[in-house]
């Protein structure tokens, strides 16, 4: 790459992050998002991202189709709302606070427990779904691999794969926001 | 020497409301000072957050007082 090019790259950068951190900052500092920001606004925004990442979720699940396609904005629509209600504390360490910075990093913490339950939780119940634990039986040959083999079948159109795909990573993208917890600013 | 459960710790209380009302200074002033959200100082006043040793001298310096004026041990006694 020519020094030109590596100049413009630079430059567009820095003004990606000037735009960004402006954009941060003013909708840190205005006060006219504080109401996502209470702890009433808290819960209602928790209730609210169940129900879309699970319930719509399940719902498109079903239905397919339209619903299919609205997933993925509604989901997005509640990062945003999540993200304005915290400040954005996960985006961006420079705006964050000592305090915002310890609530930020507990709420990882919590984060990775709970994911780290819900993973394993599936993995046991794909397992026990999968092992027929009625007909476990011991031979010579299988005495060094005790473990029965799990079988596990199922049928998935696309769509449904795709909102499964969109459901993880809803899952990851906002379980944090829920770990953040519900007490919100007071004045 | 084993870590004590976290509502047993001692909490750290403060008088930085009393002396920032007296040096004149709203909560974003103070914030503006020392570098912190405006919420983050409700939340120091109100003692449900302990600040750092170098927040904690950052503010006894924008209040015009030492450490200790400002911060104490809480044992809840």
């Amino acid at each position: 790459m020519s020094p030109k090019t590596d100049k413009i790259d630079e430059f567009s950068k820095e003004l990606e992050l000037k735009i960004e951190r402006g954009v941060i900052g003013w909708v840190n500092n205005d006060q006219w998002f504080n109401w996502l920001r209470n702890t009433a606004a808290r819960w209602v925004l928790a209730v609210l991202t169940l129900a879309v990442l699970y319930g719509f979720g399940l719902f498109a699940w079903i239905n397919e189709g339209v619903y299919g396609y609205l997933y993925p904005v509604t989901i997005f629509v509640v990062v945003v709302l999540q993200k304005l209600s915290v400040r954005f504390v996960f985006d961006d360490d420079s705006v964050i606070d000592e305090y915002q910075h310890e609530r930020r990093n507990r709420a990882y913490r919590r984060a990775y427990k709970r994911i780290g339950l819900a993973v394993s939780l599936v993995v046991v119940l794909l397992l026990a779904r999968s092992a027929d634990l009625r007909h476990i039986s011991f031979s010579a040959q299988s005495a060094f691999w005790p473990l029965p083999n799990g079988t596990f079948s199922a049928q998935f159109s696309v769509e449904q794969l795709v909102i499964g795909l969109e459901f993880l990573i809803g899952l990851f993208a906002l379980q944090k926001y829920l770990s953040w917890g519900m007490r919100g600013e007071r004045n | 020497m084993s870590r004590k459960p976290r509502q047993e710790e001692e909490r750290v209380a403060n008088r930085i409301e009393l002396l920032r009302t007296q040096a004149g200074l709203s909560r974003q002033e103070l914030a503006d000072q020392v570098g912190v959200h405006y919420q983050t100082i409700g939340y120091l006043e109100r003692g449900e957050y302990s600040p750092s040793l170098v927040l904690a001298l950052k503010i006894a310096a924008a209040l015009g007082a030492t450490v200790d004026e400002v911060f104490s041990l809480d044992k809840g006694e």
